[in-house]
């Protein structure tokens, strides 16, 4: 099943935009835009990026915010990992005839 | 819609069955050269547009806001794939572009602020994104199984 292999296997979506559609979508990106510029262009925005020490971001860093700070969310996340892998066996498994 | 339940049939069968009513629907000859055109005028539209972006950012001090307008620009382009495209497999790329563009928009904010914790969440919003992914191709392959087709507006079964 990979996708777009085998010539026979591609699959065109047939919905062509329409110039409602086109319209709306520039109006809202539009909204967009100017919802978000006076904020994006605001002094603390704008201004250099402040200097950080050498390790900001480094591994070392992060691992020990990990550890430290968010160490029950980090557990929570791997007891989340385990019943997705455990919920994914279920729904992927071939049912017996 | 069909409701009747029925054994999983092999998956050839039904995947040859799908494309050959695609292949009905619309004559094949005009299937193919569509395609190429297609995804180099893409390919073209996006080198173009980094290469305005790069001459307009030359020599320029990076700012967090610049890294906002890219994460604005990648939400953009994911929401605006959910809201047109119809595969399911597409629209979990699009619902992935927007996650990643919250991230970016984390960690550039954790830059401009010096905190170390935006790329915490950054990890965790990645970890949380996996398990949603894995669990939504699991159902989509399950569908596709059942059903023959992973177009969403296919599936109005719990629709009211």
């Amino acid at each position: 099943m990979l996708l777009g292999v085998d010539r026979s296997e591609v699959v065109i979506e047939r919905t062509p935009l329409q110039a409602r559609q086109l319209v709306l979508g520039a109006i809202s990106a539009l909204i967009l835009i100017g919802a978000a510029a006076p904020v994006l262009a605001s002094k603390t925005l704008t201004t250099k990026l402040p200097s950080v020490p050498r390790t900001f971001g480094s591994a070392q860093t992060i691992g020990g915010v990990l550890f430290q700070t968010y160490l029950l969310p980090f557990e929570l996340t791997g007891l989340l990992l385990l019943v997705a892998t455990v919920g994914i066996l279920m729904l992927a498994k071939r049912k017996p005839r | 819609m069909t409701t009747e339940k029925h054994d999983n049939p092999p998956l050839e069968g039904h995947v040859h069955a799908w494309n050959e009513s695609i292949i009905e629907a619309e004559a094949p000859a005009a299937v193919a050269p569509r395609h190429i055109p297609r995804a180099l005028a893409a390919g073209a539209g996006v080198l173009l547009l980094a290469v305005i972006v790069g001459i307009v950012l030359h020599g320029r001090q990076a700012t967090v806001a610049m890294y906002v307008w890219l994460s604005l620009l990648m939400f953009a382009v994911g929401a605006f794939g959910v809201l047109i495209r119809r595969n399911a497999l597409v629209l979990f790329m699009c619902i992935e572009l927007m996650l990643n563009a919250a991230n970016i928009a984390f960690v550039a904010f954790a830059r401009g602020s010096g905190n170390v914790e935006g790329h915490a969440i950054v990890l965790f919003v990645m970890i949380v994104a996996a398990a949603e992914v894995a669990v939504g191709l699991a159902i989509i392959v399950s569908i596709f199984r059942r059903r023959g087709s992973a177009n969403v507006d296919d599936l109005t079964t719990l629709k009211w």
